[in-house]
């Protein structure tokens, strides 16, 4: 190993072990690294590369990386340790320069990770095989996908009728059709019905989310007007809220016309949101929806005082699945589709959809969408 | 319900549960029920008794509900009597068609209960 190597390869494991040192112990980074483990300067910090470096062989450092890296990803996930290995080799890039620090440093990080790094120094042949490699693994998975979607219609459609014919029973029991009950029979058999519905709306979001982004999934335009979509959707939420001790207000601002929209699925945005905002909220609760237009575009607001969403896992909200720690406490019943569906509906019709929020403060959701008349 | 008393309704529908139940909601409603659990039976059955209203599944074995809606559509006897279709399948693909052929509605049947069925019965007769 020449100089220049052994500083660069001493430089990149010191800065290893310290990015994982902010987040594991020393003792793991130790058992790890082994004798590669940079010696610890004053108080522990500032020391320098080992001085084992120079008497280690290459893959037996790519091995040992390889290792810490793996204890970084589990405990972190891929998305995060991806983050911290960029950052490392972009420093290294500038300390030294791209060409040295990809010839050194990339063969040491195990090959999923700094894919854009990679490519640029690919020759045209192994860059050719790369993009057959990528575009065959591509079809692979949208091939996958696409029969993964078919099995999930066809489970939720055979779930359907089932569940129909369970419902439209319950219901003719808890309405008497079929004679009457106790009051504890009654409310035995409403609980039922409740859990039936609960089923029914699973399956119904289940088979939206997975055509969501595939062209089963369409959105059908015709004018509506969004104002009264939204007095519907409190109006209908108002008892909810009331036993919550929420309180439910809307205001429009600007002139707000009939617009191109499909009326049920928005209906749904607005339904989710507000739910949600229902749910989530804290004794007293304050719910406000507002509507705005600005331009040609229609900007929406649900804000609520609620329980908020814990920092760390902002990033995750609109995913598949996905349920807030909090959220899974004060509410165990939720199912994690309703943001993801809701995301993809604003898209499909053209818009975009944020939010802002602070655990045990409250949150808010916006999205635009254009006004098409 | 007093808009179903003797009004001829003819349900296809293939699943036992469900036909048992909308002909015991409808027969209390005052209805006179004509079942058919397949496409030819339905198509026979429209022609010869000319319900007031026709609801048809989709799914079925044999001639699909589409189908059945488009040959009611084609025949004159048949042609002018409102049809509602009542499926758990709703592709948008599916509910096109059965616009575009003349059908007054559309309806999951899982997000509907009985009386809401019966409302939208009420609302072509």
């Amino acid at each position: 190993m020449d100089e220049q190597t052994k500083t660069t390869v001493g430089d990149f494991v010191t800065m290893l072990s310290d990015t994982a040192g902010d987040f594991l112990s020393k003792e793991k980074i130790k058992t790890v690294l082994g004798d590669l483990m940079p010696s610890s300067g004053f108080l522990g910090i500032g020391g320098g590369p080992s001085s084992a470096i120079a008497s280690t062989s290459s893959e037996e450092i790519a091995r040992r990386a390889k290792s810490l890296i793996d204890l970084f990803v589990a405990g972190f996930g891929f998305a995060f340790t991806e983050e911290q290995l960029e950052n490392i080799y972009s420093k290294l890039e500038k300390k030294y320069s791209p060409v040295i620090a990809s010839k050194t440093i990339i063969p040491l990080i195990p090959s999923e990770y700094l894919e854009k790094y990679r490519l640029q120094y690919l020759s045209k042949e192994e860059l050719e095989a790369l993009v057959m490699e990528k575009t065959r693994a591509n079809k692979e998975l949208r091939e996958l996908d696409q029969k993964k979607t078919e099995f999930i219609t066809i489970v939720a459609h055979q779930l359907r009728t089932p569940l129909t014919g369970m419902k439209w029973t319950l219901n003719m029991l808890v309405k008497g059709d079929l004679g009457q009950f106790s009051d504890e029979q009654k409310k035995a058999l409403t609980k039922c019905a409740e859990n039936n519905e609960r089923l029914i709306t699973l399956v119904e979001k289940v088979l939206s989310a997975s055509q969501l982004g595939l062209a089963q999934y369409e959105i059908h335009l015709g004018k509506a007007d969004i104002i009264a979509i939204v007095k519907d959707v409190i109006s209908a939420n108002s008892s909810y809220a009331r036993a919550k001790s929420v309180t439910l207000d809307l205001k429009t601002e600007g002139d707000i016309p009939e617009m191109m929209i499909d009326r049920d699925k928005m209906r749904s945005v607005f339904e989710n949101l507000v739910d949600n905002a229902i749910k989530y909220s804290r004794n007293p609760g304050k719910v406000s929806v507002e509507l705005r237009r600005k331009d040609g575009v229609l900007e929406c607001k649900v804000e609520d005082n609620g329980i908020g969403l814990p920092a760390d896992e902002a990033g995750q909200l609109f995913s598949k699945f996905f349920r807030a720690k909090n959220a899974r406490e004060a509410e165990p019943d939720g199912n994690g589709l309703g943001l993801f569906i809701i995301k993809g509906i604003i898209e499909l019709h053209g818009g975009k959809i944020w939010f802002e929020s602070k655990e045990n403060q409250g949150t808010v959701f916006y999205f635009t969408i254009p006004i098409q008349q | 319900m007093d808009g179903l008393t003797g009004k001829k309704i003819l349900w296809l529908e293939d699943d036992k549960f469900l036909s048992n139940l909308i002909a015991q909601k409808l027969s209390k409603g005052g209805g006179q029920l004509i079942y058919c659990k397949n496409g030819d039976e339905a198509i026979k059955a429209a022609s010869e008794q000319k319900p007031d209203v026709i609801l048809l599944d989709i799914l079925l074995p044999g001639m699909d509900g589409i189908e059945v809606l488009s040959k009611l559509k084609e025949n004159p006897e048949t042609k002018n009597i409102p049809v509602i279709m009542f499926s758990n399948v709703d592709d948008k693909s599916k509910v096109d068609q059965s616009i575009n052929l003349g059908a007054k509605g559309f309806f999951v049947k899982a997000t509907m209960d009985l009386d809401q069925i019966i409302q939208e019965i009420l609302k072509v007769l």
